[in-house]
């Protein structure tokens, strides 16, 4: 039979008992007193009806708080999961695997820092050698052009000599030799001349573009990248910042799921008022079955007088019962309502733990996304500008042992050149010579010996100074071709381990932090899911309702018995001294009980207690100093 | 005080009650402690119980029908063998007579209801040591 028929059921028999009541209240008047008189199946139906409320009462609420208690059982296992899954992300963010991979980021940007230093510092060594390259390139352009100027001379002097010296016919095949030679010293001296000028306008060229490569890598991208990767130290700065944080809240999550989980447990404990709330009904119920009893054996007896007597002792009684009922009643709301508000508060907390976990989840999210953007910038910027610098760095090696190689040649001209300069002493002492033996015209020749003379030391001297030149240039390139090629070598080398380190150490992040998000995710899911089951079951709560309804119609029906032969009833003997009241007042085992009963019918010291040779303060002392509760003894 | 220094492992822990809520609650506070519980609705089915196998704790509420948890703990102690098996006596009964009875019986330990599940956890713990 369902609650509701069976409360309907109830409440038709209790319209149905008054009724009959009221007429046997009628039917008395007039005949023994003014007091009703009831047969023995009337008193059957009257108090048989407060009993089978109560059991009926007994057996809704265990199964309320039975179903409760299964609901809660699953409440506190699912909290424990929360709980659990807010340790593990603790254990991830503050693990090794977590401050290890950032101790790993650290040291991969600081990696990166010194690359693009060294690559800076490699490079602007080579934009400063290829610039005094170009530099010393630039002053071979003074002694070249006064060879220009020595061999356009040595041509003049050559056809001046012919001209000047063609009436001297005995010395005339002489003359037109030393003509001849000056001539071809002039061509020769130009020839070589030329290949030089030649030579140094590639190699400058090729020095300058050499330079302007290096001068852009380092002032752009270089420059960028160093950017970009103090950027990335920043970033991953404030990743550290957040880690922290992350730290701090994670461990406040795993207290708060922990607290939860604590929560249920509590709420689990208070179930037990229904068994406090259980035997106050028993002893109700017990009562209540004493009273039949009575009735029986008076019915038994026949003894009307006594059954007069008896009839006010069970309107105390019920009176009573319905006092303690209601109690009994009240306490069970009470602990109902503390369960349903602690219910709701758990609700909310759960819920406040949910979004802590979002918002947990979100910042690592959002810091996850900003890290890796920077990070991943820094590092493609490392990588062009190192993979630039490669290429940069391979060109300047090539423009650097191309003026090595063509200095080296140079400087063999060079040398030609100095020996066309001895052979123009050669050429001055002979046109000397030739001035002795011509006597006219013997001054013309003369002035040219000494023009020779004059071009020889100049063709000497310029010849040392571009000598001087190529060789430095040549010694200096010598130096950085050596190392610019063991660098560009080593570089390779970096690029490629640094690429692969970074990338392992990207994923293995990524996959750390994967793992924590997914956590985040399912901890935050568990977490709402478990807070809105909890609000749902706090609010299907109707245990109170459902009881208080059926105990109000147990204590309807009390004082209706009560009422009926309370209105006459007749001072007589104290009420609390009867045998029934005594044995009522012994099935009690609650000291509320037993402040009820004496509020009722007076108190009296019907229990004797004795004492005990120990106190109970010492027990509970010895209990306490356990740590056990202040509830328990220890004997 | 009857305090024995066992292991915790594989203990039987006898839980006799007439609330189901109460045994339940119980079994809830010593869940994942490797305990193995056993339930007794009231005391002849917990005599049955302790005649039947070994028990290394009994928890027992005092107001049971039939046999209540006095008589049931005086029906231990005169049992041969479980002279010494501590015993929790669950109560809510203030009756300081009922508690010299229970003193006299050899009770290990008398709590009062209500209780913490941590509390009772805490009790069986100790007890077992």
């Amino acid at each position: 039979m369902s609650l509701l028929v069976r409360n309907e059921a109830v409440s038709q028999r209790q319209t149905e008992i008054e009724a009959k009541g009221s007429d046997s209240r009628n039917r008395s008047c007039g005949e023994l007193s003014l007091r009703p008189r009831w047969d023995r199946d009337e008193w059957y139906e009257y108090l048989s009806q407060p009993g089978r409320q109560l059991v009926e009462l007994h057996a809704l609420t265990e199964d309320r708080f039975l179903s409760f208690g299964a609901s809660l059982t699953d409440f506190h296992k699912r909290a424990t999961a929360v709980s659990n899954l807010a340790s593990s992300i603790q254990g991830k963010i503050i693990g090794d695997e977590s401050s290890g991979g950032i101790q790993k980021l650290q040291m991969l940007i600081e990696r990166m820092s010194i690359f693009i230093h060294d690559i800076r510092t490699i490079s602007g060594q080579n934009e400063r050698a290829l610039f005094s390259i170009c530099a010393a390139l630039e002053q071979l352009q003074s002694p070249l052009q006064l060879f220009g100027e020595i061999t356009r001379r040595l041509q003049i002097i050559g056809i001046t000599t012919r001209i000047e010296c063609s009436g001297f016919s005995d010395s005339q095949n002489n003359i037109t030799h030393l003509s001849d030679s000056i001539r071809r010293l002039g061509r020769l001296i130009a020839g070589d001349m030329n290949e030089i000028i030649d030579q140094v306008a590639i190699l400058y060229d090729l020095s300058k573009a050499a330079h302007c490569n290096e001068s852009a890598l380092n002032n752009g991208e270089s420059a960028r990248a160093m950017a970009v990767v103090a950027e990335a130290r920043s970033v991953l700065e404030q990743l550290v910042t957040n880690s922290c944080r992350a730290r701090q809240q994670s461990e406040s999550l795993t207290k708060s799921s922990a607290a939860v989980t604590q929560s249920i447990a509590e709420i689990v404990s208070s179930i037990q008022f229904h068994d406090i709330t259980r035997q106050q009904i028993e002893h109700v119920t017990e009562s209540i079955e004493a009273f039949g009893q009575a009735i029986s054996k008076n019915f038994r007896s026949g003894e009307l007088a006594d059954r007069e007597s008896l009839e006010r002792e069970i309107a105390d009684g019920c009176r009573l019962q319905s006092e303690q009922l209601g109690n009994s009643g009240n306490e069970l709301s009470a602990a109902v309502w503390r369960i349903i508000e602690s219910l709701h508060s758990l609700s909310a907390n759960v819920k406040n733990l949910a979004s802590d976990t979002r918002e947990l989840s979100g910042d690592t999210a959002r810091g996850e996304n900003n890290f890796f953007a920077a990070i991943e910038s820094a590092i493609e910027s490392v990588v062009t500008v190192l993979t630039d610098n490669l290429a940069t760095a391979a060109d300047s090696a090539l423009a650097i042992n191309a003026v090595v190689s063509t200095s080296a040649k140079m400087v063999h001209l060079v040398e030609e050149v100095e020996a066309f300069g001895a052979e123009m002493k050669v050429l001055a002492l002979n046109a000397s010579i030739e001035s002795v033996h011509v006597k006219a015209g013997g001054s013309a020749l003369g002035v040219i010996a000494d023009s020779i003379q004059d071009l020889a030391r100049e063709a000497l001297l310029q010849s040392d100074r571009l000598s001087t030149g190529l060789i430095a240039i040549t010694k200096s390139a010598k130096t950085l071709s050596g190392t610019n090629l063991g660098e560009v070598t080593s570089h390779d080398l970096k690029v490629a381990t640094l690429i692969s380190d970074s990338d392992l150490m990207l994923t293995e992040l990524r996959q750390t932090n994967a793992q924590l998000l997914e956590s985040f995710a399912r901890m935050d899911q568990q977490a709402d899911s478990l807070a809105s089951d909890i609000f749902v079951s706090a609010s299907s709560i109707k245990v109170h309702q459902e009881a208080g309804a059926i105990i109000d119609q147990g204590i309807a029906a009390l004082n209706f018995i009560a009422d009926r032969f309370d209105a006459s009833a007749r001072p007589g003997k104290r009420r609390g001294d009867t045998s029934l009241i005594k044995g009522i007042r012994q099935r009690y085992s609650m000291r509320s009980e037993r402040d009820i009963h004496d509020r009722i019918v007076g108190g009296s010291k019907l229990l004797q207690e004795q004492p005990h040779p120990r106190s109970e303060k010492i027990y509970r002392d010895e209990a306490k100093e356990h740590g056990l509760g202040a509830n328990v003894e220890l004997f | 005080m009857k305090i024995k220094n066992r292991e915790i492992l594989h203990k039987k822990i006898l839980i006799v009650d007439h609330s189901l809520i109460v045994r339940k609650m119980i079994g809830f506070a010593l869940q994942g402690s490797d305990y193995e519980i056993i339930e007794a609705a009231d005391g002849v089915d917990a005599v049955r119980i302790i005649y039947s196998q070994p028990i290394d704790l009994l928890v027992t509420a005092m107001d049971m029908a039939n046999i209540n948890g006095l008589e049931l703990s005086r029906i231990v102690r005169e049992t041969s063998g479980l002279e010494d098996l501590p015993i929790i006596m669950l109560t809510q009964d203030e009756n300081r007579v009922l508690k010299n009875e229970a003193r006299g019986v050899g009770i290990s330990l008398l709590i009062s209801k209500p209780f913490s599940h941590a509390q009772i956890f805490n009790l069986v713990k100790e007890v077992l040591g």
